[in-house]
């Protein structure tokens, strides 16, 4: 609990303890960052690690809809996860055994053309 | 079985606790005893019953099932106390084992019940320490405050000397903190305290929850007065409710 001792305890008590620690450490914050503290514990935040060039696509098309890139990702995501449930979209084609003891697979991209093709959407104010 | 509820101290929730974790077990299925030691009675006023002096009646007149009145609610019943329960102290005062005659006379009940649950009155009296050497467990309630903390350690004392005369058989299940404030400092402090001393012996605390003083006053329990309370449920934190006399009773039926 105090950093230098291992403690067991009941799992429920220590999420209360770490809720309870939490909450004195955002005591000592200034009223903007306890602010700031509040926004960001109440987003549902992942990291990935995209290609490149998606980062960027996601980018324009977030500047093309004047929303913010997470709000594209969403929307675009939202689309895909649709056409994979529905078996529209598969993996098949798009990947290579992997040689990493964690996953059996790693997934291929082929975006030739596509950028161009987005960058001309956009030149004509979106889809 | 037979749960003994115990603390020293005044006003920590040993009879919400008591009433709480009693119908919560007969809402279970259980078929369960309470035995209000404390000559105040509230464990009637909870419950929305007349006080009666049914403990002693139990201690001093032999009554034996004659003490106990039902509860009106299913798998639930209750041996009460009134004023009388202070001349019964007397009365045992001045007998040899007086330790020993709670135990012996709730026996003459127990067979019709899966768990007795021991309301015990604040402070040191032959009571307490009939429930202590009666129970096969028991658990402490300790309001989060420095006070009652304090009281929390007086009552293993208590035990601790029962012990050391083999008097005492019962486990001790832990301690359960209440009248837990997520937002004060000082209950969080006090809560830690507990961590640290009693490490995995702290049970999963129990919220301050105005509905635990209004219910009372309405002869309900908490699981009929306000089944969707903090003081039942707990309070959302990670995406789960956590604390709360659920999780108590979860753990308490693990544990027995």
């Amino acid at each position: 609990m105090d950093g230098r001792r291992r403690v067991d305890v009941d799992a429920a008590v220590a999420a209360i303890v770490g809720d309870g620690q939490q909450r004195q450490k955002n005591r000592t914050l200034s009223k903007a960052r306890r602010a700031q503290v509040r926004r960001d514990s109440s987003r549902e935040r992942i990291t990935l690690e995209l290609d490149p060039v998606i980062a960027e696509m996601l980018r324009m098309v977030a500047r093309a809809e004047g929303c913010s890139p997470a709000g594209a990702a969403n929307r675009l995501l939202q689309t895909a996860i649709e056409q994979y449930a529905d078996g529209e979209l598969t993996f098949n084609g798009h990947r290579r055994p992997s040689r990493s003891p964690r996953y059996e697979w790693v997934v291929e991209l082929d975006l030739n053309g596509l950028r161009e093709k987005l960058e001309n959407s956009c030149a004509n104010g979106g889809v | 079985m037979i749960l003994a509820i115990i603390n020293q101290k005044g006003g920590v929730g040993k009879t919400t606790t008591t009433v709480t974790l009693g119908h919560g077990l007969a809402m279970g299925g259980k078929r369960v005893l309470l035995v209000d030691l404390d000559a105040q009675g509230n464990v009637a006023d909870a419950l929305g019953l007349k006080k009666r002096g049914g403990l002693y009646q139990l201690l001093v007149a032999d009554a034996g099932e004659r003490a106990v009145t039902p509860s009106g609610r299913m798998g639930l019943d209750v041996i009460l106390s009134d004023k009388r329960t202070v001349e019964a102290k007397q009365i045992l005062a001045g007998k040899s084992f007086r330790e020993y005659a709670l135990r012996d006379a709730l026996d003459l009940v127990m067979d019709k019940y899966d768990v007795a649950i021991l309301d015990a009155a604040p402070g040191v009296d032959v009571l307490q320490i009939g429930a202590l050497v009666a129970a096969d467990a028991f658990l402490i309630p300790v309001a989060l405050d420095h006070l009652a903390v304090v009281g929390a350690g007086d009552a293993l004392a208590s035990v601790a000397s029962l012990k050391k005369v083999g008097a005492l058989q019962g486990d001790f299940l832990g301690v359960l903190p209440t009248m837990w404030e997520r937002v004060s400092k000082e209950s969080h402090q006090q809560l830690l305290q507990l961590v640290r001393q009693f490490e995995r012996l702290v049970w999963p605390p129990v919220p301050r929850d105005v509905k635990a003083r209004e219910a009372p006053a309405y002869g309900q329990t908490l699981w009929e007065y306000a089944p969707n309370s903090r003081a039942l449920l707990g309070v959302q934190i990670n995406g789960g409710c956590q604390g709360g006399y659920r999780q108590t009773l979860q753990r308490l039926l693990r544990e027995i």
